[in-house]
């Protein structure tokens, strides 16, 4: 950011004169994003804390409404008044730099950074579930973009249609903090619980969000912006339909492991029998080595998050490995290892204190046998 | 939001130490002097609630951590209203920026002074910068400068992860967090994953002990007709009644539910009662609790179903409610909603005989202002 900076000063060479007596006032803004302005009359030459009366920094065009300077830390160096502001300036507003030396008027300079690029080039690269046949009580759903996003922006750039072409009115969970990963480019969204069809209980005044045997879209509005705040380059639609209900726990039990041989570096594949949740198949695994230490590799999800697939850094060793795996683990309807997304009142009242892993041995296969 | 200590009554407090709940030697000197001077690195500052001695809990739900800062701010309390109009071009000017390069996340008084302090997001992706701004009661805006701070922090721990090592196409998990309070010398915090669809609710004892992980709890609730184990609190408030201490917690859509504070040990599990059902299509986003004419009213403002007035009376016989609520929605306590108060994203309570609230006009401008209490 300084860069560009540093173009947008015309007279740098003030800067070498800002100092000196006798030298006229000027304001520069400077590397590493400091204001400099003198020089301070040797008879105002003020402590540190008075600073603030000789020097502001403001939005450009916000005097009539009163709005408060930029805040930052103000030191006197010479005869200068250094200004850091407190947050980097943005690039493309306009500021209004201020020097109130006491000479006859005051100093003002106006900087502006230049503006980014305008050009959309954001995308949405994919939305999760992968599949075009969802569950009637589908919970959860990832979208992924191809750089970080604004937050805040999400409820009014996502619709949920019908086959009707209708939008379902308020089809999410509305958090006022949208649950983004910490890179900003995926975006978890939740269907609101508390208009997923349960049991044969009786629908309130809304209706469910999805209902079995509909057709659906999900659809991303291109309005959508990103964390430069440009506009996405296109939309994007995602078409599903709905089939029953999915109320199974999951049950490691029936997965299929084809196990790797030893000494190779070919994939331990999982066939997971049913889709899974993408973000947890990618942190709720890990793989045991025959010492119990964690094996590094890399994971892939394929087979429309039917399969978890593990290809290791190093060759396999010989020996007792498992595969690790939290219970929390969830399908998109929230379903988890062992337990149901919903409990039924009438059953004993389950508790579960603690996240439990499972573990899943295995063996490489010697390549000998 | 949360100055709960602010919602407690007196009455409620030294009704607590009479219960020993409150380990009266340990002084408010006792708990400012946990703080060390430093940069409290705030990755990203949300909900907020205030302690006694005007020690101010910050959320931090990107750095997983919740600060605990020493304003400086003691009071004394000064009387008079406060109103800021355009708070939200105010705030953004403070910071260098335009409202929509801002998102104010929480507001919360300080009940030592009647300041205000608002948590903000200054930029709008994962590079944002978080910002604490005072709001005095001549309605002036300041920076709390964090890189030089009496502050603590205490790390909101994930559940252990058996994450396979090495080289993956994704980011830790992050937990959303979406209200804190301070009572009974815990820090208590609710939150959601980003993966797991599981409500967490925390207890951390203050002053934080390093180490502390705090006890993690699972409410469940009866609504729909089936016990909701994993919705998230969206907003709680502490209060008293029938000679203890509760938490009374709204959750989306709207159940309100009450939780026996002496319940929140750590490693436990909480069966929360379900006593009112406040309506679907809605989404509770702050709530306290006042006095007024010698009765206890709970005020809760929510997005889509205005501010609602509800009274406590008979909290305590409150029939649980096990069974799905059809037609409407709404059973349980009663309640009126406040038509005069349309818009309102933010509410605290200010002092004894008014709320402070952050209202949204037709154009989008927020403005805060203390209002009577209805």
């Amino acid at each position: 950011m300084s860069r560009p900076a540093w173009r947008l000063l015309a007279a740098s060479a003030l800067l070498a004169a800002a100092g000196c007596s006798g030298s006229a006032p000027a304001i520069q803004y400077g590397s590493g994003g400091s204001f400099r302005a003198g020089p301070i009359p040797a008879e105002k030459l003020p402590s540190a804390a008075d600073a603030e009366d000789l020097f502001e920094l403001r939005l450009a065009g916000s005097d009539g409404e009163k709005l408060p300077a930029v805040a930052g830390s103000y030191r006197i160096d010479g005869s200068t008044v250094v200004f850091d502001p407190a947050y980097p300036l943005v690039p493309g507003t306009r500021y209004e730099a201020v020097f109130l030396p006491g000479t006859p008027e005051a100093v003002t300079k106006e900087v502006m950074l230049p503006a980014r690029d305008p050009t959309p080039t954001t995308v949405v690269e994919a939305i999760y579930p992968s599949g075009d046949l969802l569950p009637e009580n589908l919970l959860r759903l990832y979208l992924y973009f191809s750089a970080p996003m604004t937050r805040g922006q999400a409820w009014g750039n996502l619709r949920l249609i019908d086959e009707k072409g209708r939008a379902v009115d308020m089809p999410f969970l509305e958090l006022g903090e949208e649950l983004w990963d910490r890179s900003g480019t995926r975006l978890t969204v939740l269907i609101d619980p508390g208009r997923i069809k349960r049991g044969v209980s009786p629908l309130e005044e809304m209706g469910p969000v999805l209902s079995e045997g509909g057709s659906y879209v999900l659809e991303v509005l291109p309005s959508w912006e990103d964390a430069g705040g440009k506009p996405l380059r296109a939309g994007y639609k995602k078409a599903f339909r709905v089939g029953p209900p999915d109320r199974e726990p999951l049950d490691q039990r029936s997965w299929k492991l084809a196990e790797p041989r030893a000494g190779g570096t070919e994939p331990l594949a999982i066939g997971l029998g049913k889709a899974l949740d993408r973000g947890l198949l990618l942190s709720a695994f890990g793989i045991e080595g025959p010492d119990r230490a964690p094996v590094e590799g890399s994971i892939a999800i394929l087979d429309g998050e039917r399969t978890w697939s593990f290809t290791p850094l190093e060759p396999w060793k010989s020996g007792e490995h498992a595969v690790v795996v939290r219970t929390t683990l969830e399908d998109p309807a929230g379903n988890a290892i062992g337990r149901p997304f919903e409990v039924d009142t009438l059953e004993p009242f389950q508790t579960r204190l603690h996240v439990e892993v499972v573990r899943l041995p295995f063996s490489p296969v010697n390549a000998s046998r | 939001m949360t100055s709960s200590f602010a919602r407690l009554s007196l009455s409620a407090l030294s009704t607590l130490a009479l219960l020993g709940l409150v380990d009266p030697s340990l002084g408010a000197a006792d708990l400012a002097a946990s703080l060390k001077k430093g940069k409290a690195d705030i990755q990203s500052a949300g909900p907020l609630a205030f302690g006694p001695e005007g020690i101010l809990f910050a959320a931090d739900p990107w750095g997983a951590a919740v600060f605990a800062i020493d304003t400086g701010d003691k009071g004394p309390r000064e009387k008079g209203a406060l109103k800021v109009e355009k708070l939200d071009a105010q705030a953004a000017a403070l910071l260098g920026t335009s409202p929509t390069e801002l998102a104010i996340q929480d507001v919360a008084v300080n009940p030592a002074s009647g300041n205000v302090y608002i948590s903000a997001a200054r930029g709008r992706g994962p590079e944002a910068k978080p910002a604490i701004i005072k709001v005095s009661r001549d309605g002036k805006l300041a920076l709390v400068a964090l890189d030089a701070i009496a502050f603590s922090k205490t790390p909101i721990p994930d559940a252990p992860s058996p994450e396979a090592k090495g080289r993956r196409d994704d980011r830790p998990r992050l937990q959303a967090i979406t209200d804190l309070a301070f009572v009974d010398g815990r820090v208590l915090v609710a939150g959601l994953s980003n993966e797991e669809f599981s409500s967490t609710f925390r207890s951390i004892p203050f002053p934080f002990t390093g180490d502390a992980k705090g006890s993690s709890v699972e409410i469940y609730h009866g609504a729909h007709g089936q016990f909701e184990t994993k919705s998230p609190v969206r907003t709680f408030v502490p209060f008293e009644f029938g000679g203890e201490t509760h938490l009374l917690a709204a959750y989306t859509c709207t159940p309100l539910v009450k939780i026996p504070l002496k319940e929140l040990k750590p490693g436990t599990h909480l069966k929360g009662t379900t006593i009112a059902e406040l309506g679907n299509r809605n989404r509770p986003l702050d709530m306290i609790v006042y006095r007024k004419d010698g009765k206890d009213f709970l005020l809760l403002a929510n997005d889509a179903r205005g501010v609602m007035k509800i009274t406590t009376e008979n909290l305590d016989k409150a029939e649980p409610i096990l069974t799905s609520v059809p037609g409407g929605g709404k059973k349980g306590m009663t309640y009126e909603t406040i038509e005069s108060w349309k818009g309102v994203r933010q509410l605290d309570r200010y002092d004894d005989a008014n709320a402070l609230i952050v209202r949204q006009d037709d154009a989008g401008s927020l403005h805060m202002e203390s209002v009577p209490l209805p």
